[in-house]
């Protein structure tokens, strides 16, 4: 695992490095703005599998309820709420470089915003319930609630309502369509990110399960 | 260097920032885990 | 009851008296009116419907249903009620939003239609939350907070499909599939999470 967490950082520079001179800037994009994509993917990426995280530890603690996954559900919440600012503001920045407004109410960016103030509200959830036991239950049920519906509005939502409006200028994912260096940059980027979440999220629980033995200590 | 290469340069400074911090938050964790007897779990 | 209704019809007043001004084009009004009926339902929802749940808790007659009856009941109870409630409002914001605003629903049936399958999960999703939200501090700020995010996939739709049903012409047909799917997932949801909620 050390060796993992040494090697991250060379590697990520690498990627970083790469985004910037490997690949071309991408047809259709203004100048060298497509470069943006190897950051805010990723990030909106890390932002959806900490929810997932989130619901997953949630359910474990509702079948378990102990405190280790009531603190895995809770740091995975903060770290998904961590990427998905950044993922908000830096498609915000692409958006305004892109298309000259910094929103645009297209159905991505909308479950991006939607995304980030589920964490928020489970933030918020968290902190106004003092007793222990019920904050790490009442958190789970809504973790897993919104887990319902989270799907829902990524998948179905934009579909249903695309069928709809004329498609504006979506988020030129492309995926089919890239190069060798966009490609392999994009996924090395991807995997870096990941990584750095699953560190983040291990290093938050950590962190937390220290606060709460000095607490019990005292 | 062009603005391309100094905005690079800046990204790379920030990464390795933020990498080297979270190696020292690592280790300082690790090194009050090993400290308490019975405290942590957590295996390197 | 009476004050629910107080707050949803001070809130359009505002509304409608600040955008009585505004020269929006006859195709670009049925959006706003319908944008504004589902942020008045909304909040007026979040004023009232949570209600239920908290008074049991200040009066403490919680704890003893608690140890009578099974949480899904309960919600079921409350649901019951709370959508009544709301079709209570649509009742009385309806028909005053069309007064203000010389909003005109070429579609009535389909716009009742909307305003049911969309209430339905407004109410779904606020009975639930409002069990939990009961049980926390500072409960009207956490209501709102907490129910947004959850209901943002709902809205979005809902005020598509009003302001389509208002005008003679649109596709409604996706929107009856969307809506109902969500509420059918908020109903899943909510059951089978309302027994953790009750004994927690």
């Amino acid at each position: 695992m050390k060796i993992l967490k040494l090697a991250l950082g060379p590697y990520m520079l690498a990627v970083v490095l790469a985004a910037f001179f490997w690949p071309k800037p991408a047809r259709g994009f203004i100048g060298e703005s497509s470069r943006i994509v190897f950051f805010h993917v990723p990030c909106a990426w890390t932002a959806t599998i900490a929810f997932v995280v989130a619901a997953v530890a949630s359910i474990v603690h509702l079948k378990r309820r102990d405190d280790g996954s009531d603190e895995a559900a809770a740091a995975a919440i903060r770290q998904g709420f961590l990427f998905s600012v950044l993922a908000t503001v830096s498609g915000s920045i692409f958006a305004e470089v892109m298309w000259g407004s910094y929103w645009n109410w297209d159905p991505r960016e909308t479950s991006i915003l939607m995304l980030l103030f589920l964490y928020a509200a489970y933030l918020f959830l968290r902190g106004a319930i003092s007793d222990p036991e019920r904050r790490g239950v009442f958190c789970a049920v809504y973790a897993i609630f919104a887990a319902f519906i989270m799907p829902f509005l990524v998948f179905v939502v934009p579909r249903a309502l695309a069928s709809l409006h004329p498609q504006t200028i979506i988020n030129p994912q492309g995926r089919i369509l890239m190069d060798v260096p966009t490609r392999s940059v994009f996924f090395g980027s991807l995997a870096g990110f990941t990584a750095l979440f699953f560190w983040l999220w291990s290093l938050d629980r950590r962190l937390e399960r220290m606060k709460r033995r000095r607490r019990a200590l005292e | 260097m062009t603005a391309l290469g100094y905005v690079a340069a800046a990204n790379a400074v920030i990464w390795l920032g933020i990498w080297i911090y979270l190696l020292r938050l690592d280790s300082r964790l690790a090194a009050e885990e090993r400290r308490e007897p019975g405290v942590g779990g957590h295996r390197e | 009851m009476a004050s629910v209704l107080f707050f949803a019809l001070a809130a359009l007043t505002l509304i409608a008296f600040s955008i009585t001004t505004l020269a929006i084009a006859p195709a670009d009004r049925s959006r706003l009116d319908s944008g504004m009926l589902w942020i008045l339902l909304f909040f007026s929802a979040a004023s009232g419907l949570p209600r239920s749940f908290v008074r049991e808790e200040e009066t403490g007659t919680a704890l003893a249903l608690r140890k009578v009856a099974a949480g899904e009941t309960v919600l079921f109870g409350k649901l019951l009620f709370n959508y009544l409630l709301f079709l209570a409002i649509c009742l009385a914001a309806v028909p005053a939003l069309c007064l203000l605003q010389d909003w005109t629903i070429q579609r009535p049936a389909a716009f009742a239609l909307a305003l049911a399958l969309a209430g339905y999960g407004v109410t779904m999703v606020s009975t639930f939350l409002s069990a939990i939200v009961s049980r926390a501090g500072q409960k009207d700020l956490l209501f709102v907070l907490t129910a947004l995010p959850l209901l943002m996939p709902l809205l979005l739709p809902a005020v598509e499909a009003t302001a389509r049903a208002a005008a003679a012409a649109g596709d409604l047909s996706p929107y009856w599939k969307v809506l109902t799917a969500y509420d059918g997932l908020v109903t899943c949801g909510a059951f089978v999470l309302m027994g953790f909620v009750w004994e927690g």
